[in-house]
């Protein structure tokens, strides 16, 4: 273990940075969106102004989903303390089962949270949308579950052969389920679908949907941020480089999900499930065959 | 996998927005947009008022005044009022950025003097439209009949019908009357 | 299909004497018959395979001092109508509905009963289709005792009733209603949905009728074209060529070849801009932005060379009475056809790469389906009547402009999905471009624009049909003295809408908003779906819905 001071001040800026980055990352792939789109696209920082903007709108609870502004608030709090975890775990270099448990739990707990927040609305477009999400989440949360599980498992067997193909076909299982937590396209069903306009944050606006909104980007970091944790942090010797990996590997990630989603059209939930369903198990099955090989 | 081409597309296209208002917009010279009547050659005859489809254009009588009022708020640039106009004093600009605050910025006039009728001495075409007539009747002698108003002109020529001694019913106005409306 | 001649000679013998009189016209014949007739004349015309394309009420009580109704029947191929001329009593006109014979005619009746006040015996009491549920009672618009002013009094007192309903406390004349910002498009589908799943939908609609039939009875006949030209945003050249067409037959002006060729290039411009802006907007509709995004940009390009060829970007102004209004020299059409050829390389790349997205090609493929039989029921037109297998298409079947020198490839494909319709769409693009290339190659030269009469006949009556990219379009033109008597239009969606409903039975509520755009009509609308969830057992609404129904007395 690196000397605590050290540490303590990288866990710091790398819990600052994961409160930072993830608007900008977010004005990356909209940059990024807009090229394969052949448009200009808005600044780097739009999506920064935009929360600014909707922060400082008129508070409004909406009528019967009062619910929905503590779930709101709630999902925030969690999302924030997800990402310092997250970071102080990293450069404390905290990488084993309990951490990494913690930090799922966490990650579950947000999920679960955000899925409240669209059903405490009556709206039918929130609740179809809600509908959909837990559709999704019911194959996909267990994919992540199972992917970080497989991860754990994995690295007792490095550093033989079988241990390195064991972490590289769990990390990929691991890379598609972040993906689509990360309700990027094709799995953004819950809102993005025209029929649904906005779906689950419907009635949020204005402070609350900025919250929304900015948990969702720390979200989204977190979830590119996890592979490398789960899979490459334990590897790496000192709290400088860990922290570099979360911070640059978050970032690259980001991108390829970006270029990735941009070129996809939007799923429907019965087919993401369908399609969802055979990565994963053709992964688990693949794991399996390796590791009795 | 062959969608991922779509990247190739976007690499080989490049951008394909602008930054308007930055950069200047794309109209082409052919462009119809509103249209500017050029006060010189405009007689006042309002052909264009009569043919405009939307009515954006109207040939009004104000006070002693005629007023050839166009409202870009009704345009709809379709250059039916410049195919018509005989005197070619319309022409169609490439203007397309009209929006403004002020709804006055949206009218455009062209104000003609009045030509009075030479015996009740009322204001009843524009002067340049009788001047034109006359000038395109070819006839000196025309000018007497078109300096009247419509209703004048109408009296004279029952008058004139009336003093040749033509009889054509006994409806035809007496010259009494015609003498009381002069007063 | 028999032949007119044969159909002709049935309805004499079925019907004998309750034939009033056969008069030709421009395209087809004019079968005046008792109204107690009907329900066999039109029995006898769909049992003998003719297409009904519209019908129009119209107030002749001035010169025939009846009311009219006229059925156009289509003979698709021999390129003839069918007209099936009802007089009715001018005080009480009543007609027997044939909604059980002509399932098409449905819209039609309601057209005729609200705006003209015509009654049909035998149709179950139904709601109003196109006036307000507040409209009065007995005030029929298009009636020629009805003036434009006196809507527009009776329209007004209306607003401020429901301010006050509203219990707003100061009256201010906002215009919310039908016409709201919140509400996009100012109709909507009601989609009834289990879970997922679509099992019911109902349309409700007509918000915005604007009653230009109505404004058009005191324009010019040169005038006219330029609001026809504004029914739609996306096709509304082949509104103003119908119109002109249905005028010009009428009154039996010839209109030079020239001009007809213009008309025709502008018409295949005008389907290769709309059918990409549908292309993109699907392929939005599935999420697939980077398709719509690249669509659009190549759907530009199309959109210069309108403004090129005719001044503007959208209604080109064109059309006039006897013509065109402006000639295209052989360097521009040169240039249009290049850049179309370039638009075609583009789109057809763009096209391959997005039906192998994964989603696009799933959720086009056996979603929406309409069968032939249904489709046919229906008398759907355009895409997506070829989408179902029925070879029917205008330019074909009545040959008018430019392609009575020059026929287009038609293509047909009989599965009746989502993916078929696009298909057809995608074809139609590439065969708009081989004809843009035909048009610009054999466009004979000589004057645009035909002599006019010095003076209209008044009471002729002239039939208009142009393919518009989402299907027939079709006018009838009763003449007056110095301005049309009688105007009737009728778009494709018209003729499509009421198949959606059959469309949508089945389909992944997901699906729902690609399956109601795959006829093409206003976009949207399709946001603005309600959902009514049947599981719960309860019947839902949006806000949005409540907005319009808290304005309802």
């Amino acid at each position: 273990m690196d000397s605590t001071p050290v540490s303590a001040s990288l866990a710091a800026a790398l819990a600052a940075a994961s409160f930072l980055l993830p608007p900008l990352l977010d004005g990356v792939e909209r940059k990024i969106r807009a090229a394969i789109h052949s448009r200009i696209g808005p600044p780097l920082t739009q999506t920064w102004f935009d929360i600014l903007k909707l922060w400082s709108k008129e508070a409004k609870l909406p009528r019967g989903a009062e619910l929905a502004g503590l779930t709101v608030l709630i999902g925030l709090s969690i999302a924030l303390a997800l990402a310092a975890t997250l970071s102080t775990f990293a450069a404390f270099g905290l990488v084993g089962v309990g951490p990494v448990v913690a930090v799922m739990v966490m990650v579950f707990a947000l999920h679960s949270i955000s899925m409240a927040t669209g059903c405490a609305s009556s709206n039918p477009f929130a609740t179809i949308g809600s509908f959909r999400r837990v559709f999704l989440n019911v194959v996909n949360e267990v994919g992540l579950a199972l992917s970080v599980a497989l991860a754990l498992v994995s690295r007792w067997f490095i550093p033989s052969w079988k241990g390195w193909a064991l972490l590289g076909i769990s990390t990929g299982m691991m890379l598609v389920a972040c993906f689509c937590a990360s309700g990027r396209l094709p799995y953004d069903i819950h809102e993005a679908e025209p029929e649904l306009a906005s779906g689950t944050v419907i009635e949020l606006s204005g402070p609350l949907l900025a919250a929304e909104l900015y948990s969702h980007l720390i979200e989204r970091w977190v979830l590119a941020a996890l592979p490398f944790y789960v899979s490459l942090a334990p590897f790496l010797p000192s709290a400088w480089a860990r922290c570099l990996a979360l911070v640059l590997g978050s970032s690259g990630l980001w991108t390829l999900f970006a270029v990735t989603s941009a070129t996809l059209g939007r799923s429907r939930a019965d087919l993401a499930l369908r399609s969802l369903g055979a990565i994963y198990t053709a992964s688990t099955i693949a794991w399996v065959g390796v590791w009795l090989a | 996998m062959s969608f991922l081409k779509v990247l190739a597309v976007a690499a080989k296209r490049g951008r394909a927005t602008i930054r308007y208002p930055l950069e200047p917009p794309l109209v082409t010279p052919f462009f119809r947009g509103k249209i500017s009547v050029d006060p010189s050659k405009c007689i006042g005859c309002g052909a264009c008022a009569r043919i405009c489809p939307p009515r954006a254009i109207e040939l009004v009588r104000e006070d002693n005044r005629f007023v050839l009022r166009y409202f870009i708020g009704r345009c709809i640039f379709c250059g039916m009022c410049a195919d018509t106009c005989p005197q070619q004093a319309i022409e169609v600009s490439h203007e397309f950025e009209l929006a403004t605050p002020r709804l006055e910025d949206l009218y455009e006039e062209v104000i003609h003097r009045p030509a009075t009728c030479s015996v009740c001495g009322e204001p009843y075409l524009p002067r340049k439209l009788v001047e034109k007539a006359i000038e395109s009747s070819g006839m000196e002698v025309a000018r007497e009949r078109l300096e009247m108003c419509p209703q004048c002109r109408r009296i004279s020529t029952a008058q004139v019908i009336a003093s040749s001694r033509l009889r054509f019913g006994s409806d035809l106005l007496e010259a009494g009357e015609v003498e009381e409306r002069r007063s | 299909m028999a032949s007119v001649s044969e159909i002709l000679k049935e309805l004499e013998v079925e019907l004998g004497t309750k034939v009033l009189n056969i008069s030709r016209i421009e395209g087809g014949v004019i079968v005046s018959i008792e109204p107690s007739a009907l329900p066999r004349a039109s029995l006898i015309l769909v049992s003998k395979g003719a297409r009904h394309r519209m019908m129009v009420a119209s107030d002749d009580r001035e010169w025939l001092g009846r009311f009219s109704l006229y059925y156009i029947f289509g003979i698709d191929r021999e390129g003839q109508n069918i007209v099936i001329h009802l007089p009715l009593d001018p005080d009480n006109p009543v007609a027997p509905s044939v909604v059980d014979i002509v399932r098409a005619v449905d819209w039609y009746e309601l057209e005729a009963k609200d705006l003209m006040g015509i009654e049909f015996e035998g149709r179950y009491p139904v709601p109003r289709l196109i006036m307000p549920d507040t409209w009065p009672e007995g005030v029929y618009p298009l009636r020629k005792d009805v003036s434009v002013e006196e809507l527009r009094r009776l329209s007004e007192p209306w607003i401020s009733e429901r301010i006050k309903l509203e219990e707003v406390e100061e009256i201010v004349r906002i215009p919310i209603g039908p016409y709201h910002p919140a509400l996009h498009e100012p109709e909507y589908f009601e989609l009834y949905v289990r879970g997922e799943k679509v099992v019911g939908a109902r349309y409700v609609g007509f918000m915005v009728h604007r009653g230009i039939e109505k404004l058009a009875e005191r324009m010019k006949y040169d005038q006219v074209p330029f609001i026809a030209e504004r029914i739609c945003g996306i096709c509304g050249f082949v509104h103003s060529t119908s119109y002109c067409q249905a005028a010009e037959a009428a009154l039996g002006i010839e209109v030079p070849e020239r001009a007809e060729f213009i008309r025709s290039i502008m018409l295949e411009v005008e389907r290769i801009h709309s059918h990409l802006l549908w292309v993109g907007v699907a392929l939005h509709l599935l999420g697939y932005d980077t398709g719509f995004m690249h669509v659009w940009r190549i759907r530009e390009r199309i959109m210069r060379v309108a403004e090129m060829l005719s001044g503007s970007r959208k209604t080109y102004g064109l059309n006039v009475l006897g013509g065109v209004r402006r000639d295209f020299d052989r360097d521009r059409l040169e240039k249009a056809v290049r850049e179309a050829e370039e638009i075609g390389k583009e789109f057809a790349e763009l096209v391959k790469i997005s039906i192998d997205v994964p989603q696009v090609r799933a959720r086009l493929r056996g979603t929406g389906i309409l069968s032939p039989g249904e489709a046919r029921a229906f008398a759907v037109v355009g895409p997506t009547a070829r989408g179902s297998g029925i070879d029917i298409d205008v330019r074909k079947d009545f040959p008018y402009a430019a392609y009575k020198r020059i026929k287009p490839r038609v293509p047909v494909y009989s599965e009746g999905d989502n993916l078929a319709r696009t298909l057809v769409r995608v074809d139609e693009v590439f065969e708009s471009i081989e004809l843009l290339k035909h048009l610009a190659d054999q466009i004979p030269s000589g004057s645009i624009r035909a002599e006019l009469p010095p003076s209209f006949e008044p009471y002729r009556i002239g039939i208009g049909a142009v393919e518009a990219p989402r299907g027939e379009v079709i006018h009838m033109v009763i003449t007056g003295r110095y301005t049309p008597y009688r105007w009737r239009v009728r778009a494709p969606t018209y003729q499509n809408l009421i198949a959606v409903p059959t469309m949508l039975r089945g389909v992944e509520l997901a699906d729902a908003a690609l399956t109601i755009a795959s006829i093409d009509p206003c976009f949207s609308c399709t946001d603005r779906a309600i959902v009514i969830d049947l599981r719960r057992g309860s019947v839902e609404r949006i806000p949005l819905r409540k907005i319009v129904s808290r304005w309802r007395p």
